[in-house]
């Protein structure tokens, strides 16, 4: 199957739907990245998944044919293995739930616009949350007013406006004294919020990467003006293993949309170590399974992918001082391509981070 | 009248700062072309083939 850009109930024609060329598979040929298959044959870019109080997986991201265009809401997926998924629905419809920002047509530089970007769903405070941005600014907090993952869901925030001026990619991450922390957009600020999540609980505090890369080429071109002193330019990520913090914010490196990861023993920094994460698998989120493995959400979002706006899993492995990197062991490839997997993986992971 | 004046003034610049910046209202050709494509992207598929799409 070609790759499925506008595949969703009722593709248009107004953008090109020919992927030929954009996903040209070159870093599954290099090593890069395992030669995974989509868990599910769906239209979505931000993927992101958490693992719900009741044990199942649940997932969301920018979905809908065009999300220059056009999108009812916010959908959602369950799983209670990350193999076999299940449709749940469109649990936050704009023109039904929706504060009357988020209703309002936007000027987006191609036209107009009134859509939902990479939203994230999150189980924090034993109770699901999600948080969103609109294209092409402005961002919302929600929280299930049932304590149930398909909500209804209701605003967060004591506001009925975005909770802050401008801003994409919200993300959220509940450190294990039950705090939670929100950061968006290049993951250059971060805030705490009110122990009952209805607003910030003090400012933003600015990060800092200690160590930033200043090689070009594992930035994109519009990071250069700015020095490239970032993480990267979107996708912000926040998590936490064994006592370290990584901050994280997706970035062009070496032609992958990557999510570069850098570390800290400080949920404020500073950062440094900057890395790249999992080759081509930025714009998503960082998890781990019930059985304690971490994975990387990955959405194809660059020519080296081999396939591009559907849903994969990375497990990602750790090297003894911190560094993300890809796991040898992959239960999304084929058997039959396992060999050459891990012989490719043998060259060019093994001795990575030694 | 002076008075009148500098308060209608004020009063348009700051309803322009507002309105102006923060409502943006698209023609209905516009929006009918936002709203030709799906704004759902629904149930999916099992993944039948080799992973390698596009």
């Amino acid at each position: 199957m070609d790759g499925v850009k506008y595949s969703g109930i009722s593709p248009k024609p107004e953008y090109d739907l020919d992927f030929k060329g954009m996903a040209t598979g070159s870093a599954v040929a290099a090593g890069l990245v395992p030669p995974i298959k989509p868990a599910i044959e769906l239209h979505i870019r931000d993927a992101v998944v958490t693992l719900g109080g009741d044990g199942y997986y649940y997932m969301t991201g920018s979905t809908g044919d065009n999300i220059w265009a056009w999108a009812e809401g916010i959908e959602l997926w369950k799983s209670p293995d990350l193999h076999t998924w299940e449709y749940i629905g469109l649990v936050w419809d704009i023109d039904k739930e929706a504060d009357q920002w988020v209703k309002e047509w936007r000027r987006h530089p191609r036209r107009t616009v009134r859509a939902v970007w990479a939203p994230e769903i999150h189980y924090v405070k034993g109770n699901y949350f999600i948080v969103f941005s609109m294209c092409p600014n402005g961002m919302g907090i929600l929280k299930s007013s049932t304590g149930k993952p398909e909500g209804p869901y209701v605003n967060a925030f004591d506001t009925d406006q975005p909770i802050i001026n401008g801003g994409i990619d919200p993300t959220l991450f509940e450190d294990e004294d039950g705090k939670v922390y929100f950061s968006y957009g290049s993951a250059t600020r971060i805030a705490l919020l009110k122990d009952d999540m209805s607003g910030f609980a003090e400012p933003f505090r600015n990060i800092v990467l200690e160590d930033p890369d200043h090689n070009p080429q594992h930035h994109a071109a519009k990071c250069e003006p700015r020095g490239m002193n970032d993480l990267g330019h979107e996708g912000a990520v926040i998590f936490k293993r064994n006592g370290i913090y990584y901050l994280g914010a997706a970035d062009d490196y070496e032609g992958r949309y990557s999510t570069c990861l850098a570390m800290s023993d400080n949920i404020y920094g500073p950062y440094k170590k900057r890395h790249e994460g999992i080759p081509c698998g930025g714009g998503t989120n960082f998890f781990q399974d019930k059985d304690g493995n971490w994975w990387c959400s990955y959405f194809g979002n660059d020519s080296q992918s081999h396939f591009r706006e559907k849903v994969g899993f990375v497990r990602a492995d750790f090297s003894p001082d911190g560094m993300v990197y890809v796991a040898k062991e992959q239960p999304f490839v084929d058997p039959k391509d396992q060999e050459e997997w891990e012989s490719k993986w043998e060259k060019v992971w093994k001795n990575k981070y030694k | 009248m002076k008075t009148f004046i500098s308060t209608l003034i004020l009063t348009l610049i700051v309803g322009l700062t507002v309105y102006g910046q923060e409502k943006y209202l698209p023609s209905e050709e516009d929006i009918k072309w936002a709203k030709q494509f799906a704004g759902i992207s629904g149930p999916g598929m099992l993944v039948t083939g080799n992973g390698y799409g596009g």
